[in-house]
């Protein structure tokens, strides 16, 4: 297609970067909030804020919490008519599916933990498969008391999945679609790479003073290659988490026959039971077994908490009980499980220490979803997620500009959409993002379906975003910058501060209390760095004025030949 | 207690080291103490070296302060942010910069004052 | 980028397109046959099952990788496309004649 390596890498770069970096924005800036997922968690339900837990006594606190799970409606709709097998009998009713499993799981950073169970479809078409239909809550362990249903986490169940599937769940297109960027964003770090001549001697290199071409294209380059390594780790990672599930998933496709085989031998190795015998058996006390693990884990020099509780095969004399230890000290996630006998308490197996192959996974997945305890490296991961930001977003700005003067003079509606997208994915989504926050406070905690409500408040503020956007978009035609970038950035100072003294009000959580007199910094946190959102946001907002204003502010073309300048490389 | 003092320790070693591989080159040389780079050059090759020592000097602090597999991450995010830091530095505040210089070294600002 | 860089094909736009259906589509039909040619070999080799699929999973997302940037540098579109074709077939072919072998 090209006579050179050099100029197809730039081709690459430049298409399959403006088209997926939209998409890339929302991985990276979601990523980000991510790192505090659950701290937006504590500011969006003030109900949940109080310090971390450790895993509760499951024979006091779990296990009557696990006897109020039910099947999900929604999920038992959808799996009832693939499991069951009509040939048997009448599908089960949902309220007396069995429940066959049972897991707990907690980090340093829960104040309240997740739980939940998988119930067994009796008459099903495939015996030996697992046949689950799932039913999840959140558990209060001071209490034992489910927390309500309905009430988002706007961090873990909003904001998360936002970076990993756009929260579009239609046949998990939204995840195929992040994957495809993901893909895209490797590659654009290697064009990136192979067009940049000058990495080493440019590798500080930021004119903020020269013309917006070069000033940008200088900020794309730097946040670039200076967090390279974090770029390039964090969307490898990111494919490889879901690389068995969705990219290659041979385990369900070619290679069944193989996985199942190995599923049984595995059983067979370990001594932990593959299915259920069908034989009736106690559950021994449940306590006594996270004891002994506790003891063995101290006995190995590796004391800790436990991380996920999981019993197998419910109520059957193959039933089994997993504990693993809380990888809050390393990068990896959970590990050190030992399995105890349901019945009996008696040890069955300790996991041995992973194979080379299984901790270099370990190590990859544990880097990217971080569970691990070291606030300053989650604080530098914010730094990298927001780099990766400025590199995405400096992307379009350097699109736009370098193409204006041209496309002012032929194809004006391909530039102004190019630019209003870009406003969108920019300053629009952080307006949704924070707009969310607002309507988490205005709305009434006992509104049914708030959740909901929350959902399509973000959305709303988005979609209003897209259209301010496009209608403001006129001055792009004419070779000048877009007044929705400056007039969005306005609206996000007074959205970010209007969260914050909305805290204060709604909960009575100011900063005074939540910094000085009774610190607790997950809400801090989120509230100081909405007014750090709101500064930048001033910043921002009054440096464009001036950049807007036609006497002092330089054109995007001040030089007769600005190409060559700007050439890449 | 420890493990902050290391990673501090390790945040100024990074911050150092770009520091003085940013001021070994010749564009930002002169930029940041206003004089010819081609006058001052075994000054940069010191700053180089200096650089180049005090980046891995950085992960080595790191390594006391949290196990290997948490403090290369730790120490290549730190890299990230110091070099971030430096750029924005040259780019705003260049003159910052002078601070990374040790005083009375040949470069000194002292030395040259009057001299054309 | 100047125009006469390009390389003159008669139909440029079904050029791109194809490139673009090598990148994606041809890279992920040829990335999955390597995996799963490659898990069931390894797993033949004494490699456990999961430790198996789990190095060719890396592999694979390189593949995926080094396929993309492929599809757009290389010189003939339609080879890189017969390329594609011809080793997602025989990959996935392989991969489910090593499995009968294995368990047989």
């Amino acid at each position: 297609m090209f006579t050179r390596f050099h100029l197809s890498m730039a081709w690459l770069h430049t298409w399959f970067g403006l088209v997926l970096g939209y998409v890339l924005m929302a991985c990276f800036f979601f990523g980000t909030l991510s790192v505090f997922d659950r701290e937006f968690d504590r500011w969006a339900l003030p109900d949940t804020r109080f310090e971390p837990q450790p895993m509760p006594s499951f024979d006091k606190v779990l296990q009557p919490a696990f006897a109020q799970l039910q099947p999900s409606p929604v999920e038992y709709d959808l799996q009832m008519p693939v499991l069951h097998d009509p040939a048997l009998g009448a599908p089960t009713p949902r309220l007396q599916l069995p429940p066959d499993e049972y897991w707990a799981y907690t980090t340093h950073r829960d104040p309240v933990l997740a739980i939940g169970a998988g119930f067994r479809v009796p008459l099903a078409k495939d015996p030996t498969a697992e046949n689950h239909i799932h039913g999840d809550a959140t558990l209060d362990p001071r209490s034992g008391a489910l927390v309500r249903a309905d009430q988002l986490k706007i961090g873990s169940q909003w904001f998360y999945p936002m970076h990993y599937g756009l929260n579009w769940h239609w046949n998990n297109l939204g995840i195929y679609i992040v994957g495809l960027a993901a893909l895209g964003m490797l590659a654009a770090l290697v064009s990136g790479v192979v067009m940049h001549r000058k990495v080493f001697k440019e590798f500080f290199t930021f004119r903020p003073k020269k013309h917006t071409q070069r000033a940008t294209l200088d900020l794309h380059n730097l946040t670039g290659v200076v967090a390279l390594p974090f770029h390039f780790f964090f969307a490898f990672t990111g494919l490889l988490i879901f690389a068995g599930y969705y990219w290659f998933p041979v385990s369900q496709f070619q290679l069944k026959a193989l996985h199942d085989q190995h599923e049984v031998v595995e059983a067979r190795h370990t001594g932990l039971p593959h299915a259920r015998s069908g034989v009736a058996a106690p559950l021994a006390s449940v306590d006594a077994m996270v004891a002994e693990a506790q003891r063995r884990w101290a006995a190995r020099d590796a004391a800790g908490q436990v991380g996920f509780l999981q019993l197998h095969h419910l109520g059957d004399a193959n039933g089994y009980v997993s504990v693993y230890r809380a990888g809050s000290d390393r990068v990896a996630l959970v590990g050190e499980g030992i399995h105890f006998k349901a019945s009996t308490g008696e040890v069955l197996r300790e996991d041995p220490a992973p194979s080379a192959v299984g901790q270099i996974t370990e190590f990859l997945t544990g880097l990217h979803l971080q569970h691990f305890k070291h606030w300053l490296l989650r604080w530098l991961y914010v730094l990298g997620g927001l780099l990766g930001c400025v590199c995405i977003a400096t992307g379009f700005v350097f699109f736009v500009e370098k193409r204006k003067q041209q496309h002012a003079k032929t194809d004006a509606l391909g530039s102004r959409l190019v630019d209003a997208l870009a406003v969108t994915t920019v300053t629009g989504m952080v307006l949704a993002a924070v707009g969310m926050l607002v309507a988490n406070r205005l709305l009434p905690a006992e509104l049914a379906n708030k959740g909901e409500w929350e959902k399509w408040s973000f959305w709303g503020v988005w979609l209003l975003a897209l259209v301010h956007a496009l209608a403001r978009s006129g001055p792009v035609a004419r070779a000048r910058i877009n007044p929705a970038w400056r007039e969005q950035s306005w609206a996000l100072a007074v959205l970010a501060v209007a969260a914050v003294v909305l805290n204060a009000v709604t909960t009575g959580d100011h900063l005074l209390k939540t910094v000085i007199t009774a610190p607790y910094w997950p809400v801090a946190g989120v509230d100081l760095s909405l007014l750090v959102t709101a500064g930048v946001a001033v910043w921002a907002a009054r440096h464009l004025a001036r950049r807007e204003r036609p006497a002092t502010a330089p054109t995007t073309n001040a030089h007769p030949t600005p190409l060559a300048e700007v050439a890449h490389g | 207690m420890a493990e902050a003092l290391w990673l501090i320790t390790a945040g100024a070693l990074s911050l150092a080291g770009m520091a003085w591989l940013a001021l070994a080159m010749e564009g930002h040389w002169s930029q940041v103490m206003q004089r010819p780079a081609e006058a001052a050059i075994r000054t940069r090759q010191a700053l180089r070296m200096f650089g180049a020592i005090a980046l891995p000097l950085a992960l080595l602090a790191c390594l006391q302060a949290d196990r290997p597999s948490m403090a290369v991450l730790v120490w290549l995010m730190l890299l990230a942010g110091s070099a971030v830091l430096v750029a924005m530095l040259l780019a705003h505040r260049p003159q910052a910069l002078r601070a990374a210089l040790p005083l009375g070294g040949p470069g000194g600002p002292g030395i040259r004052r009057g001299a054309s | 980028m100047t125009r006469n860089a390009r390389i003159a094909t008669p139909f440029p736009r079904l050029d791109i397109g194809l490139r673009i259906v090598c990148a994606t589509l041809g890279g992920w039909a040829f990335s999955w046959g390597l995996v799963a040619c490659g898990t069931a070999a390894l797993a033949g080799l004494g490699l456990s099952f999961h430790d198996a699929e789990a190095a060719m999973q890396m592999l694979g997302l390189l593949s995926l990788l080094g396929i993309l940037l492929w599809s757009v540098a290389g010189t003939s579109a339609v080879q890189i496309a017969g390329w594609l074709v011809g080793g997602a077939t025989l990959l996935n072919a392989g991969a489910w004649l090593l499995q009968r072998a294995l368990l047989a």
